[in-house]
């Protein structure tokens, strides 16, 4: 079944809206933890975008995600906009590759994206205040990225599941 | 959970040990003895490790102070709306983390030697 060009921004525009307002959300939510660790629950939109919509349709939310994101929070162009867009493109980066060449389950995807999202971020710390001392942290955020991984994926399996497949347009 | 999900994860806990090992062994190697805060790129603080002191000063996002006590330093009292540099607690040589305030733009780490 072909959706109409509307129907096809709507449902872009939608998932965007989401993904804006689970990043605020969860910005609220886990202040506490230490390091600044968090699950990546926005990430499980861009997961499902790539697989109902497509690789520009994930492009589209994800940067959506950090622009509007930021500017919703009062952190747009300063560093904190900076290092969430060198988390998301880098986690863009690893979704469009694993889609495009690599045939992986979604927990695995999920993983991996995960990684990307917080590699990315420690790249843009260090190229930021030049300190190579953050690698310390890279350990950490691999090993906390497989639960986290875990978990986004399996949210992301039981949402797919529940979407009508009549939307889904390739 | 398949036997592919179950490699990566392997796979994954490899890498992370490598880099723990590898970040371990440079510090070991390099033993140093001051720490610099840094803002905006800029040194505004060095200080000794070993010596117990209290520094403050202010980051982009309000004032913040730098405990030493006992070969370990911290970050307290600061004015910042996620207080992660502080929720990362006592740090010390062996033990290295680079503390990092992002809002404040404020870096805690190892001077070079």
């Amino acid at each position: 079944m072909k959706i109409s060009k509307t129907k096809h921004f709507v449902y872009v525009t939608l998932l965007a809206a989401m993904a804006i307002a689970i990043n605020l959300l969860e910005t609220m939510l886990t202040v506490s933890l230490p390091f600044g660790m968090r699950l990546g629950l926005a990430n499980i939109i861009a997961l499902i975008t790539i697989e109902i919509l497509g690789i520009q349709e994930m492009i589209v939310v994800n940067t959506m995600r950090v622009v509007i994101g930021n500017l919703l929070r009062g952190t747009i162009f300063g560093s904190t906009f900076w290092i969430s867009a060198g988390g998301v493109i880098l986690s863009s980066i690893v979704l469009i590759i694993i889609k495009k060449g690599l045939k992986m389950s979604m927990i695995s995807t999920s993983m991996l994206c995960a990684i990307g999202h917080s590699v990315g971020q420690v790249v843009i710390v260090m190229v930021l205040y030049k300190t190579a001392a953050m690698m310390t942290i890279v350990p950490l955020l691999l090993v906390t990225s497989i639960p986290t991984g875990i978990f986004t994926g399996i949210v992301a399996t039981q949402a797919l599941k529940r979407i009508d497949k009549n939307l889904i347009v390739r | 959970m398949s036997k592919k999900e179950i490699k990566l994860i392997v796979a994954i806990l490899f890498i992370a040990l490598g880099i723990y090992v590898g970040v371990q062994i440079y510090n070991r190697m390099n033993v140093k003895t001051y720490g610099i805060v840094t803002y905006k790129n800029q040194v505004i603080h060095t200080f000794n490790v070993n010596k117990d002191e209290d520094y403050y000063f202010d980051g982009s996002y309000g004032k913040m102070k730098l405990e030493v006590k006992d070969g370990k330093w911290r970050i307290t009292e600061e004015e910042c709306p996620n207080h992660i540099c502080s929720s990362i607690g006592w740090v010390s040589v062996k033990d290295y983390f680079p503390i990092v305030c992002i809002p404040n733009e404020v870096i805690v780490t190892l001077k070079d030697n």
